[in-house]
């Protein structure tokens, strides 16, 4: 009975948000129809999952009671191992990526997020940590490699360090975009490297192993930083010298995202960790209290005129490149990877895996939903000029009202100046990539909540630092585990490689892994579309690579336990993301508008190079063979993408022929039948 | 200052609380509870010499952004 009402009230809430036109709808009745979903996902689909599909035993010892050392394998209360898994596998993704869907309107977004979750996101998470569960809480790649052959192996960590590499560049993009002309922002994100130092060394000497007392010295520092932050962006000097252009901004991640993944982790980026997950989740709880408490108008219309595939802030129509878009905050194959790193191996019973992988997976899509809100509390205007790439909306805050107003979505040049003068910038023109528009969202609700008008620019600033803070440790940190993957793919042709202590393969693979994504960051800063629209588009296509093919594993693993009556669970969201990622990947190649196509990008450039002229952001004709080379090298790396999510499929397909063929269950589980179990250190 | 409630004193629950929180925060970014570690050694390795506080936090610290470790999402 309670469940139907909540049914009904969830049902409620989606009706009043789709039949809203031409008039604003509160964000209530979305936080409401998102929170009644989840709900019922987790308690109907999630127990059906648990109780009938893969039949958790309570009983069975989990690793962590098996091999419990007081260090990796320790069984963990399951509130705590809750926030453990949640500040793991929440990041800068659900954050993005619905603010820049929010082009197509509010509605497609939010259904896109709801369902995805329920079905796909939550499902992957939570059957990937129980199989890890299962094999003593190995990885996905191990996994991979005992339940379907050395060679699925191999393609799998191709696949992951390409994904690895565009993620950093495409993060690192958003910060690039952030922080580019704005004195404020970048003061303050330099300010977070002595302060981490700082911390580090504290918890090094001082107090070792207070990691509570280093945050909170962190944070006051960083605090201090926000504050002189506006008095230098404040001051024409020192403003002057804080100022950096986009490619200024491109050299120095690169710069430092070698040295900082090259020096001790304890002097800057453990610190720093350490301070980013506290901020981030103080920062979506403040966000959370912030939207319950203002209880904005959602200002985008349910559906905007860009379904039709012809947006600015992406390129390419609502299938598939909606869900390309979104990935993170509905479903996301790297959640694979940390559903099987620590958190199996700290599991105390396995029927906590249900609350633990399905339920974090939950709180992350409700921050999708957040950050959908804030962007849809912007006026839609004001949500283009930002996002919209220059080359197509003009850079004076007269031309862009011109062109978005010309769109439907009228804003006043005053207002956007106005919006400007509010957070403390110069400009919030061209600033795509999400981390903006998020940052002027948020400071439009959290100074509702707290501080009025005064307290807007430094709301906006603390967003705008909150998520750099967060992307630079994931950029260090993420460039590291990229060397290591490319030491061990560099081992398997020559053994000496896989030393990871050794001090020239770790030169030498950092230098490849930052070449790698440096490429890719320095070609989306000098793109007149941004950067954002063709780099983000490519992460998304290998984000969900990876999901399908984590969710691949999980069918086939179903198929050898022998619980192929319920494979749909696994098989339905595999196939929707392998059609997904196949098809948007397709288009980005072969598409013949070249807003989509890099094939028919190059077509237009060499044309043009044929004819003698000259395209932006071309200069000259070697920028013009820059270009195209660009191009080429984005469709070798889809094609890559495809290739994998092909072979991983042809693969899958194998071993479930396989396990059918066979009348005994075929899995391999720990204590069962798991050969060489890995020696824990 | 002591006072009875639910059969345990006042004093033990709140320390206790407050000892839960921190391990629990220290948790979400990946250093485990050494005491934890320590009851553990006692219980299961008695003639071990246990790791110290400083020693403990460097292993923890060098494990979670060493190679196989340190992975986060996106």
């Amino acid at each position: 009975m309670l469940w139907l009402c909540v049914a009904a009230l969830g049902a409620a809430c989606l009706a009043v948000l789709a039949t809203t036109r031409g008039e604003t709808v509160n964000a209530l009745w979305l936080v409401t129809a998102a929170l009644c979903t989840y709900a019922l996902g987790y308690r109907f689909y999630s127990r059906f999952i648990a109780q009938r599909v893969l039949r958790l035993d309570a009983k069975r010892p989990t690793p962590a009671v098996v091999h419990q050392d007081g260090l990796d394998y320790v069984p963990t209360n399951r509130f705590v191992l809750f926030g453990h898994h949640f500040a793991a596998i929440a990041g800068a993704g659900p954050l993005v990526g619905p603010v820049l869907a929010a082009q197509m309107g509010f509605l497609p977004a939010t259904l896109w997020i709801l369902v995805g979750v329920v079905f796909a996101g939550a499902v992957q998470d939570f059957l990937i940590l129980f199989i890890s569960v299962r094999r003593d809480g190995r990885s996905l790649g191990d996994m991979i490699r005992t339940e379907m052959g050395p060679f699925a192996g191999i393609v799998a960590s191709v696949g992951v360090l390409a994904i690895m590499v565009i993620l950093l560049a495409v993060l690192a993009l958003v910060v690039v975009k952030a922080l580019a002309g704005s004195p404020w922002g970048s003061f303050t994100v330099f300010a977070t490297i002595p302060i981490a130092v700082l911390m580090g060394c504290y918890g090094r000497w001082v107090r070792p192993g207070r990691v509570l007392e280093m945050s909170a010295i962190g944070f006051v520092l960083l605090m201090a930083a926000l504050w002189l932050g506006g008095v230098v962006a404040a001051d024409t000097l020192w403003a002057a010298r804080f100022t950096f252009s986009g490619t200024t901004w491109a050299w120095m991640l690169i710069g430092y995202g070698f040295v900082a993944s090259v020096l001790p982790v304890w002097l800057v980026l453990a610190p720093r960790d350490y301070l980013s997950t506290f901020l981030k989740i103080g920062t979506i709880a403040a966000l959370a209290v912030g939207i319950a408490v203002v209880m904005p108008e959602l200002r985008m219309p349910a559906v905007s005129r860009f379904v039709d595939g012809t947006g600015p802030v992406f390129a390419g129509s609502l299938f598939p490149f909606l869900f390309i878009t979104i990935a993170c905050g509905s479903v996301s194959g790297f959640h694979a990877l940390v559903a099987s790193g620590t958190t199996p191996k700290m599991i105390e019973t396995e029927a906590q895996v249900r609350a633990i992988g399905y339920g974090a997976m939950l709180v992350e899509s409700m921050v999708a939903v957040m950050a959908l809100i804030a962007a849809c509390v912007l006026e839609p205007g004001a949500y283009f000029a930002m996002n919209a790439p220059p080359a197509i909306v003009g850079t004076t805050v007269g031309a862009v009202s011109a062109t978005v107003g010309g769109w439907g979505f009228p804003i006043a040049p005053d207002t956007l100046t106005q919006i400007a003068h509010d957070v403390g910038e110069r400009t919030i023109l061209a600033r795509a990539g999400g981390a903006p528009t998020l940052a002027v969202g948020m400071s439009r609700i959290l100074s509702g909540a707290l501080g009025g008008r005064g307290l807007m620019a430094f709301w906006y600033h603390f967003a705008i630092l909150f998520e750099a803070l967060f992307i630079l440790t994931t950029l260090d940190a993420g460039t590291r585990v990229a060397r290591f993957m490319i030491q061990d793919l560099a081992g398997l042709a020559v053994p000496a490689w896989r030393r990871t202590d050794s001090w020239a393969g770790n030169m030498v693979a950092t230098a490849i892994a930052v070449t790698g994504w440096g490429y890719f960051l320095y070609q989306g800063v000098i793109d007149p579309l941004g950067g954002i629209n063709t780099l983000w588009p490519l992460f998304g296509i290998s984000n969900q690579m990876l999901a399908a093919i984590a969710l691949t594993l999980a069918s086939v693993v179903l198929f050898k336990m022998k619980r192929q009556r319920y494979a749909a669970v696994a098989l339905v969201p595999a196939g929707w993301l392998a059609v997904c990622t196949l098809s948007a990947g397709w288009e980005k190649i072969f598409s013949p508008v070249p807003a989509i196509g890099f094939l028919a990008h190059a077509g237009k450039f060499s044309a043009a190079l044929a004819d003698g002229r000259v395209l932006a952001p071309a200069k000259t004709a070697s920028d013009m063979h820059q270009v195209l080379a660009n191009d080429y090298v984005d469709c070798a790396l889809t094609t890559l993408f495809m290739c994998v999510v092909v072979l991983m499929l042809g693969a899958g397909v194998r071993c479930i022929l396989a396990a059918l063929r066979d009348a005994h269950v075929t899995t391999r589980e720990a204590g069962h039948d798991l050969p060489l179990l890995r020696p824990h250190v | 200052m002591i006072c009875r409630c639910f059969g345990l004193t006042f004093d033990s629950t709140v320390t206790r609380l407050a000892q839960r929180t921190r391990a629990a925060a220290e948790l979400v970014v990946g250093v485990p509870d050494y005491d934890a570690y320590l009851a553990h050694l006692a219980a299961t390795h008695p003639g071990e010499t246990a790791m110290s506080r400083k020693a403990f936090f460097r292993a923890r610290q060098a494990a979670r952004y060493g190679a196989g470790g340190g992975l986060r999402c996106c």
